[in-house]
């Protein structure tokens, strides 16, 4: 089942595999922000906190949504509502490094990708001046560098993604709900995962933390490989996390493969669409920049109409 | 069936060669890593068969090439009909003859019982492929002699006793001696009776007829010496009914020195303990074999008057071309023991018929028929003959050589299905 379809790539939206091939995370963080901004995408990472300043009288140029028409009726004169200075989110990136996110072995990782990925947000976010954090397990072990900003911890946080090994067991609803919990208030919980683990609880757990007031975003990652069966012949598939082996017949067993395998993405979508919560599911064989800027062109429609419907039901939240 | 190189079965071990590498050398599915098998789960997929019919057929021709491989070298020997009969043909026989006194009487046909007794030996040996004839007044005491001959032969083996089988000829402990393995068979002579019996024989340069005249009652015996001019003509008459009445008179025309015809071709040695060359002749000595000293012997075990009790062993000693029965005595040679032994001697020596001789009934044919059996069924490997062309091997090789070509066949069948697997599932996959 293909992805949504992506909007046309730019000429500076390079493959997966170049990017790939940029050892340094910064600066392939970089490039891919840089194309996002060349694009001329607003980041839909600022804070929408609501919370009014004061009155200025209305400059050619303002922005007339907030013109104050309440105002302007009583006085018959224009002006422009000044809220406090755009607070800062905090953004935790919650990154799977379980064992299954090590496929493929040959090529760029679905892991390699979401560490891309997730430095091209945490870089994003950094530059306009929010708190990034980053959540992942070793072992059985959570690890976690807490959500802060300036350029110093961007780099240590960098560094730390590009650590990252792909083995052992995963546990997303623990990452998930302690990743929320650092964050100390309201921000964005980006979970980078292929969700192949404890898919309900981890559906109940994206829940609360929805409920708890969290912004949560969604990147599915799966590879061109796992979308079928693209073997031949008789081949004994071992299982990347659990060890376990299977003797199949890929000619007979890709057709039921691909189905059960659709049925799984459209649940995940399914369930995000129910919940509220962002939902990208990018093939790791486009280029980075082009997934993300899916993802961010439609968080930010999305974010652009929560406020519309905000400003329409008059005020503040 | 019979295996002529059973140790080769040892071969069908080799049986495992094939099996082992047909499970050691089947393709082995690549190893692929996959992030989550979870939807293979779900989707039901049975593992396919790694062993496809057609294997199981190949694995069958190899172990069957390798099971005919090691049936053909146990050298396998059909046998039909006709190797049957040419296996029977392969027997040794000892054919032992009676020669005694009633053998003389003539058949119902109107000929001698001996010339009877000799044309059934010539025809038995003849149909044998090997036989030896034991000419002997007294087939008991031969069948020792037959036996020994016979457990030397490789093949199959039977002993025959061609006699009239007038009581006291032969009994039942006689063949009880004789193994399991070896078969018997009784051809009784049929012969008429009160006819005279009659042994002639040369005694130094004498004739002599001994004459038996069976008639109801009373039985005379007579012999006749004839010599030069010379002619002794000693008679006792004898009641037959009277077997005790027999022995003494015997007895006492030996001790009154009536002169009893003795056949000096026989040379008999007794040997007392204090012997000079005992030591000698006891290296020499072999079992009684030559059909007069076993004659001899056989009498002087049957002598009433001299039971086996005297203790002596009887024994033939061959040195120098001349048949000589040695009579081992533990008795000295003044003891009255030896001179029975002599005396018995004497009377062995003689050529008048026994008195065993004017018995005229027969043994019945039950006790007869009950001693007779088959030489053992199952051919020996000796008892086939290796030089009677190639044996049924050459089939299995055929066999085989035709399972090597199917097996090739096969094989390439498997090879050609396995490309175009390979082929459909390429194309599926572009």
């Amino acid at each position: 089942m293909p992805p949504a379809p992506s909007s046309p790539a730019t000429s500076s939206a390079l493959s997966a595999d170049v990017v790939a091939a940029i050892d340094d995370l910064e600066l392939a963080a970089r490039i891919i922000v840089e194309g996002l901004r060349t694009g001329g995408h607003r980041s839909p990472f600022h804070g929408y906190s609501t919370e009014f300043k004061q009155h200025r009288p209305y400059r050619a140029g303002d922005d007339l949504k907030h013109l104050d028409w309440k105002l302007y009726a009583r006085s018959d004169r224009l002006y422009t509502r000044q809220y406090l200075e755009t607070t800062n989110l905090s953004m935790m990136i919650v990154l799977d490094t379980s064992a299954s996110m090590g496929f493929p072995e040959t090529g760029i990782s679905k892991l390699r990708y979401g560490a891309i990925a997730a430095a091209a947000l945490a870089y994003l976010a950094s530059e306009q001046g929010n708190a990034v954090g980053l959540m992942s397990m070793s072992g059985e072990k959570l690890t976690y560098v807490p959500a802060r900003g300036g350029r110093v911890h961007l780099r240590s946080l960098l560094s730390r993604i590009d650590r990252l090994t792909a083995g052992g067991a995963w546990d997303p609803p623990r990452a998930i709900s302690r990743g929320a919990q650092l964050l100390q208030r309201r921000g964005v919980v980006v979970v980078i995962s292929d969700f192949y683990d404890a898919e309900d609880a981890t559906r109940r757990e994206i829940r609360h933390v929805v409920q708890r007031g969290h912004d949560v975003a969604m990147l599915q990652l799966i590879s061109r490989a796992e979308m079928d069966l693209s073997f031949s012949g008789q081949v004994e598939l071992e299982d990347l996390e659990s060890g376990e082996r299977r003797l199949v017949d890929a000619a007979t067993a890709n057709a039921r493969y691909r189905t059960a395998m659709k049925d799984f993405l459209d649940r995940c979508r399914a369930s995000a669409l129910r919940d509220g919560v962002d939902h990208a599911l990018i093939v790791t064989d486009m280029p980075p920049a082009a997934a993300l800027r899916d993802y961010l062109l439609r968080r930010a429609r999305r974010v652009a109409s929560t406020e519309s419907a905000s400003i329409m039901h008059g005020g503040s939240r | 069936m019979i295996w002529q190189n059973p140790w080769a079965w040892l071969g069908l071990a080799t049986i495992a060669i094939p099996i082992l590498i047909h499970l050691l050398g089947r393709d082995k599915a690549p190893r692929h890593s996959f992030p989550s098998l979870r939807f293979i789960e779900i989707a039901e997929l049975p593992p396919t068969r790694r062993t496809r019919l057609h294997d199981l057929v190949l694995l069958a021709a190899r172990v069957t090439i390798f099971a005919l491989a090691a049936a053909a070298l146990a050298q396998p020997l059909l046998l039909d009909a006709r190797r049957r009969a040419s296996i029977d043909r392969r027997i040794a026989r000892a054919i032992i003859v009676d020669t005694s006194a009633s053998m003389q009487r003539l058949t119902p046909s109107g000929g001698l019982a001996i010339d009877s007794a000799r044309g059934e030996a010539r025809r038995l040996a003849s149909d044998a492929q090997t036989s030896v004839a034991i000419l002997t007044s007294a087939p008991s005491a031969a069948i020792s002699g037959a036996v020994e001959w016979l457990e030397s032969q490789p093949s199959r083996r039977e002993l025959v006793i061609v006699s009239d089988f007038q009581t006291g000829t032969i009994d039942s402990s006689a063949i009880a001696g004789v193994p399991l393995a070896i078969g018997v068979r009784a051809i009784p002579i049929s012969t008429t009776d009160n006819l005279p019996i009659e042994r002639r024989s040369l005694v130094r340069d004498a004739s002599v007829v001994a004459r038996v005249d069976v008639a109801a009652n009373p039985t005379v015996v007579s012999w006749t010496i004839a010599h030069d001019s010379a002619r002794l003509e000693p008679r006792i008459t004898l009641d037959a009914k009277d077997r005790s009445a027999v022995e003494i008179l015997t007895a006492a025309a030996t001790t009154l020195g009536v002169a009893a015809p003795i056949d000096t071709s026989a040379v008999v040695t007794v040997v007392t303990p204090n012997a000079e060359n005992r030591d000698e002749l006891t290296r020499r000595s072999a079992p009684v074999f030559s059909p007069r000293l076993t004659d001899v012997v056989a009498r002087l075990y049957a002598d009433p008057l001299s039971p086996s009790a005297l203790g002596f062993k009887a024994a033939e000693d061959t040195a120098g071309g001349v048949h000589r029965l040695l009579l081992f005595s533990n008795d000295s040679v003044a003891s009255v023991n030896s001179a029975i032994l002599v005396a018995a001697t004497r009377r062995a020596l003689s050529i008048a018929p026994a008195v065993e001789e004017l018995d005229p009934s027969t043994i019945p044919t039950s006790l007869i028929a009950s001693w007779q059996r088959a030489p053992s069924a199952t051919p020996t490997r000796e008892s086939v003959d290796p030089t009677n062309g190639p044996s049924d091997a050459r089939w299995l090789w055929a066999v085989v050589l035709a399972l090597l070509g199917v097996e090739a066949w096969l094989r390439r069948e498997q090879r050609a299905a396995m490309v175009a697997l390979k082929e459909r599932a390429h194309d599926r996959a572009a």
